[in-house]
C-alpha cells in the first residue's frame, strides 16, 4: 500500500500543483537532495509524458500516483488510462554527438531510466498502465530499464 | 520560472534564468526565450545558477535554440550549475552539445571561440 497517493486530471495545470505536493511531501520526510531530486524528475518526465502523448481530445485520462517510502528506497507507482504503452520496449536513444544529430525524442525515457534502479510495468485488467519505478535512497543509481 | 535578458557590450546577450525548467517552467519562458536569442545572430550566455530543477523540456529548448543560433553563426553557453542540475546535463550528454561554463567570463569567452 502507498504511504501517499496523488490523483489528478491529465493537464498541465493540475500537473503542477501536484508536483507542488509532491515536492513538500518530499522535503516533509526529509529524503536526501539526490533521491528528491530523482523521484521528482521521474515524475516530471513520467506525467507529462502521460499528458502529452497519452491523452489527446479523445481520450480524457486522470493519473493516479502512489508513494511508498522503504528503508533504502522510494517506489513510485503510475497508473494512468491512456492507450497502452510499456517504456521498457521503447529504444533509448543514443548520446548526440553534434548539435545537428540531437534526436528531439526519447530523452525524457533515457533520464528516467539513469535516475531509477528499477522500472516495471503492466498493462491491468482494469485496461490501465501501471508503470511502478524504484528510485535508491543512497548509493550508486544505475540504468534500468528494462 | 523568470526570464531577464541583457544586451551585454561586444555583441553579446546576457539570459538570466530563475526557478524549475520543468515543463510548466518551460511553457512559461520558451516564447520569450526563444524570440529575444534567435533572431540577430548574436552569440548569447545563459546564468543557471538560480535554477534549482531541469528534466528533458528544459534540455530540448536550450538544444534546439543553439541548433538554430547555429545556422545564424551565433553560439549559446550555460553557466554556473547547481550540482544536480550538472548531472542532469551530464547524463543527457549535453556538454558535448553546448558549452556549460563555471562563470560569465568563461561562457563569454566560450561563445567568442
Amino acid at each position: 500500500m502507498p504511504d501517499h497517493v496523488l490523483k489528478l486530471p491529465a493537464t498541465f495545470e493540475a500537473y503542477a500543483r501536484a508536483a507542488g505536493d509532491l515536492r513538500r511531501m518530499l522535503e516533509g520526510r526529509g529524503i536526501g537532495l539526490k533521491p528528491r531530486y530523482n523521484a521528482e524528475l521521474v515524475f516530471e518526465e513520467i506525467v507529462s509524458n502521460i499528458i502529452r502523448h497519452g491523452c489527446s481530445d479523445h481520450v480524457k485520462c486522470a493519473i493516479e500516483i502512489g508513494l511508498r517510502f522503504e528503508d533504502d528506497a522510494i517506489v513510485m507507482s503510475f497508473q494512468d488510462n491512456a492507450p497502452p504503452f510499456d517504456p521498457r520496449t521503447y529504444v533509448l536513444p543514443e548520446l548526440p554527438r553534434t548539435l545537428e544529430s540531437a534526436s528531439n525524442g526519447g530523452l525524457g525515457l533515457l533520464l528516467v531510466s539513469k535516475a531509477s534502479q528499477r522500472i516495471e510495468y503492466e498493462y491491468t485488467r482494469q485496461s490501465k498502465n501501471h508503470l511502478t519505478v524504484t528510485i535508491a535512497l543512497a548509493g550508486a543509481v544505475s540504468a534500468a530499464a528494462g | 520560472m523568470q526570464i531577464e535578458i541583457k544586451e551585454m557590450e561586444g555583441d553579446l546577450r546576457r539570459v538570466t534564468l530563475t526557478g524549475r525548467l520543468d515543463t510548466p517552467g518551460v511553457l512559461g519562458i520558451e516564447p520569450r526565450f526563444v524570440t529575444s536569442l534567435i533572431p540577430g545572430g548574436k552569440n548569447a550566455i545563459v546564468d543557471i545558477t538560480n535554477v534549482d530543477f531541469i528534466a528533458s523540456m528544459g534540455i530540448r529548448m536550450f538544444i534546439s535554440v543553439a541548433r538554430n543560433m547555429k545556422d545564424n553563426h551565433a553560439k549559446l553557453a550555460l553557466y554556473g550549475p547547481q550540482p544536480r542540475v550538472d548531472e542532469v546535463l551530464e547524463s543527457s550528454a549535453f556538454r558535448q552539445l553546448v558549452p556549460v561554463c563555471k562563470d560569465a567570463e568563461e561562457a563569454a569567452a566560450a561563445v567568442r571561440s
